[in-house]
């Protein structure tokens, strides 16, 4: 048990509960995927919210090596094959920095692990802002050819990209993403406490 | 005579990893409705290929329901109604087109024998460990629901999120009753998992030889080249100005 | 072939208390051993020893000798060890790694690894042997847990263990299937494979085992040879909190008579699912005060019908709970089903929070909790997490809060399976103790000692149908 970077048995339990955290992250979207502002401000931090239970059983349970790289991943491999390349490039490269933050002791610290936890649910944030953008020109082209004419086609993605990109919203997101997640962290340790330490299973 | 050529073939996992990955750059490069239609078309003639003609009819559907999504949106958008709601409709709509081709190359690549996609990730020079979070993900992702269902329908005899005023009006609690079994039985299951899978010799070292032969034929390349060759005539057509 | 001397183990977490206690224990080859004994005696980790995952996968501390075919086991690495040990274990559901059943089979060889030619080879020697050509190549998710327990099993035999070590193999068996894996196991046995089975329920190895190795908190109580054991007297096994050879006999008498007064009135109910018809105009009522089984092979509708009638699933037909025609929500109102998977029916933070979930805390709701805990003999843990209860105990959990429901329908699935001989009497006499109460109990059961013992009448489902409605003579 003295091994610094996870077991099989570990191993196992990281990609299972990181496949839940996706599937949780998947069904809170859905009620809310009709509009704007509640997909760019609130979606992000409730996923983040309600995964924190589940993120603090698995630093409890797995404080290794690779517990950091598995969660993020295994989210952006679901934007992968979605279409979203970048996002999940994004991902792949917060996998790598979300380790190297707990890199020395991280685990024995009781506020740095909130960060990776925070990172990943703030990075989803921006990634829908990346999808939206990426398919730029095929919205605009579906618009017309819907029936709408170039230049309102032109005004709404406008109008959609001055939301998505204007500062103010950004960091409203940001913001948002991060304190939900932090909630979420915070409403981990005291379920470890309520649930999984009485539980048997840290 | 051909039809029962056509049964026979079944793609290797790579083929699948391959489309996935053009389905991808396709969808990213061709932007025109238009060459979108083709793009899917091309999709839905490669599952017709290797024998999958029972998901033509699902994913036709999906399509349809996809541009009525987006047809609803754009129209909403033009009539200035809800900006918020509308332009969300209408990208859904318009991307979850789209997405499809990708997502049904991947759905074929998980429906492929665990063994045939641990041996092809072993052939690509990828890590065992890659090979093994495939296979579990591929095992487990499936039996989510499963397990979740089985939650609620306990729930309902305990008075739990029955019915949709009662679940909203208590929700922290009900997530939190749906989401500790969730979790405990998650814990619980890879627990035992991992341990018959220890026992069974699977471990990160050590060599492994796969009990299925992959082989990456004549055939694999004719459907990525097919795939490439619509991709690349749709998207030049687009910059030609004729699509 | 296994020469255990001295060994004691203690688990690291502490969290389980089954370590094992100055363990002597001597195998031959070819010899089929059962570990018996109550939850909680160290059967398990006595197997976990002998696989190696006691102390390579759950980390402990090991002391003692153990030579297996005259090497030093406790040196091997668990990779190594599991060529020559197989394991199987409880659950079907949680032990596969792939999702098809070809590829499962192949799964240890792969990693031993064997040439592809003698893999195949033996995938086509063991189907052979086992039966179970129909089920290669199929995906495993919709296999029954029966099918999943041979693929299991068949895994672990292409690897030709010398020894094969199974815990409660037959926990989630139908008795069909349960026929099938005693068949199995006297053939595995005539072909020189040793065997050690920890079970509760062993009367389908009655013919082909070697020795009895009884086991009381860790240690190793008694051993008895075949027929020693098969002397053992009912009262002396049930002493011993094991269950018996032989289920006790009983016999099913006249037809059970319906009454317009009885409390549970099923009429005419089909059910399709999936396009197939799984119950097919069933009829029949049931009484308060009386238990009925509800028995027949996997996938005759039972878990079905139950589920109808306490409102989960649509269905065509009516039910009438005390007397009154309910929708279906309402049937949920009016019922209590208990599920055999523990896990996904505790949710609160202690025992005693478990009675008020979804409720408010009163004074009295808490009164008739502690009365029940202490009917049920829980009273000393109504301050624990329910997940750290055993097996037993969290029957006997979700036992106490049906019965503090005030609902005058109980339903059980499977409540007994994987209870040793002590709990499983315990349950009996609960579910006596509702009845007499004058609940309304349905006990969805495969198992025989639990029919013999508790049940007032059996309804038996086939093919989604009724068979008959007996009542019970003893």
């Amino acid at each position: 048990m003295k091994e610094k970077v996870l077991g099989l048995k570990e191993f196992v339990i990281v990609l299972l509960l990181a496949c839940v955290e996706t599937a949780i992250a998947i069904v809170v979207a859905m009620p809310f995927a009709a509009n704007l502002q509640l997909v760019y401000f609130l979606v992000p931090g409730l996923a983040g919210l309600i995964n924190g239970i589940i993120y603090v059983l698995l630093i409890k349970k797995c404080p290794k090596i690779g517990t950091q790289f598995i969660i993020p991943m295994i989210y952006g491999l679901y934007f992968l094959f979605t279409g979203s390349v970048y996002v999940f490039a994004f991902f792949a490269i917060l996998a790598v920095v979300n380790e190297l933050i707990m890199l020395g002791g991280g685990y024995r610290s009781k506020i740095r692990p909130a960060i990776p936890h925070a990172l990943t649910w703030m990075l989803n944030s921006m990634g829908s802002t990346l999808t939206m953008l990426l398919f730029r020109d095929s919205l605009v082209q579906s618009y017309v050819a819907m029936g709408m004419d170039a230049a309102s086609a032109d005004a709404a993605i406008a109008s959609l990209e001055g939301f998505w990109l204007a500062p103010q919203n950004i960091a409203i997101a940001l913001v948002a993403a991060a304190a939900l997640s932090i909630a979420g962290y915070a409403l981990g340790m005291k379920m470890l406490g309520k649930h999984f330490k009485p539980a048997g299973v840290v | 005579m051909e039809k029962r050529k056509q049964s026979y073939f079944r793609p290797d996992p790579r083929t699948w990893l391959l489309l996935c990955l053009l389905g991808i750059a396709s969808i990213l490069l061709v932007h025109s409705e238009i060459g979108g239609l083709c793009l899917f078309l091309g999709c839905l003639l490669i599952h017709l290929l290797t024998g999958k003609a029972n998901k033509i009819l699902p994913y036709a559907l999906y399509y349809l329901v996809f541009y009525g999504i987006g047809w609803a949106g754009v129209r909403l958008l033009d009539s200035n109604v809800a900006f918020s709601v509308s332009s969300m409709l209408s990208s859904i709509g318009i991307v979850g087109r789209k997405i499809l081709i990708p997502l049904s190359f991947a759905t074929a690549l998980a429906g492929e024998a665990t063994g045939s996609l641990m041996a092809a990730l072993q052939a690509m020079r990828f890590p065992k460990a890659v090979g093994i979070a495939v296979a579990v993900v591929l095992r487990f992702f499936p039996t989510i629901s499963g397990e979740y269902r089985a939650i609620r329908s306990s729930q309902r005899f305990r008075g739990i999120g029955v019915g949709v005023v009662h679940t909203l009006t208590h929700l922290p609690s009900t997530v939190e009753y749906i989401l500790i079994p969730l979790i405990l039985r998650t814990t619980k299951v890879a627990e035992e998992l991992s341990a018959s899978m220890t026992v069974r010799g699977v471990r990160f070292s050590g060599e492994t030889i796969s009990y299925r032969p992959i082989h990456f034929s004549w055939k694999d390349g004719a459907l990525c080249v097919f795939m490439a060759v619509i991709a690349g005539a749709v998207f030049v057509l687009e910059k030609g100005g004729v699509l | 072939m296994i020469e255990l001397k001295n060994v004691s183990f203690s688990y690291a977490n502490n969290c389980e208390n089954s370590g094992l206690r100055r363990i002597d224990l001597t195998v031959k080859k070819g010899e089929l051993i059962i570990l018996a004994g109550k939850s909680g005696c160290g059967k398990t980790t006595l197997t976990r020893v002998l696989n190696g995952l006691c102390p390579q996968f759950y980390p402990g501390n090991l002391t003692g000798s153990y030579s297996l075919d005259g090497q030093d086991a406790l040196k091997m690495p668990i990779h190594q060890l599991g060529t020559m040990v197989g394991s199987v274990f409880q659950d079907p559901r949680s032990q596969f790694f792939t999702t098809n059943t070809t590829d499962e089979i192949a799964l240890g060889m792969e990693n031993i690894p064997l040439e592809r030619a003698v893999m195949q080879e033996r995938v086509k020697a063991v189907c052979a042997q086992m039966n179970i050509d129909r089920l290669l190549d199929r995906r495993i998710f919709p296999l029954s847990s029966g099918e999943k327990q041979l693929i299991a099993i068949a895994s672990i035999c292409a690897m030709e263990p010398k020894v094969i070590v199974m815990d409660e193999p037959s926990a989630n068996l139908d008795s069909d299937a349960m026929v099938r894996l005693g068949t199995l196991l006297y053939r595995l046995k005539a072909a020189g494979h040793t065997i050690i089975l920890s079970e509760h329920r062993f009367h389908y190895v009655r013919d082909s085992f070697d020795r009895l190795v009884f086991m009381e908190n860790g240690a190793i109580s008694a051993i008895y040879d075949h027929n020693e054991a098969l002397r053992l007297k009912r009262e002396q096994l049930a002493g011993m909190g094991l269950r018996p050879f032989e289920a006790p006999a009983f016999q099913v008498g006249g037809a059970f008579q319906s009454k317009p007064e009885d409390t549970l009135q099923v009429s005419e109910i089909s059910c399709m699912l999936d396009g197939r018809q799984i119950l097919e105009e069933v009829s029949f009522s049931a009484r308060s005060g009386k238990i009925l089984a509800i028995a027949g092979p996997n996938g005759a509708g039972k878990s079905t019908l139950c589920r109808t009638i306490t409102g989960l699933y649509r269905a065509m037909g009516t039910v009438q709970i005390d007397g009154e025609y309910l929708k279906r929500k309402k049937r949920t109102n009016h019922s209590f089903f208990v599920q055999q998977d523990s896990d996904y029916q505790l949710y609160a933070p202690t025992v005693l929070d478990e009675f008020w979930i979804g409720k408010k805390e009163t004074p009295a709701r808490k009164e008739t909790a502690l009365a029940k805990l202490k009917e049920m003999g829980l009273d000393a843990f109504q301050n624990r997490h329910p997940a750290s209860l055993s097996g037993g105990q969290k029957q006997r959990l979700l036992l106490a809060i049906a019965a503090a429901s005030s609902r005058s329908l109980l339903v059980f699935d499977e409540p007994t399976s994987g209870l040793d001989g002590y709990n499983m009497r315990l349950t009996v006499q609960l579910f006596k103790q509702l009845a007499k109460e004058g609940k309304c109990l349905l006990l969805i059961t495969h198992d025989m000692d639990l029919i013999a013992e508790a049940a007032d009448c059996v309804l038996y489902l086939e093919q989604g149908k009724v068979r008959y409605h007996r009542n019970v003579l003893r």
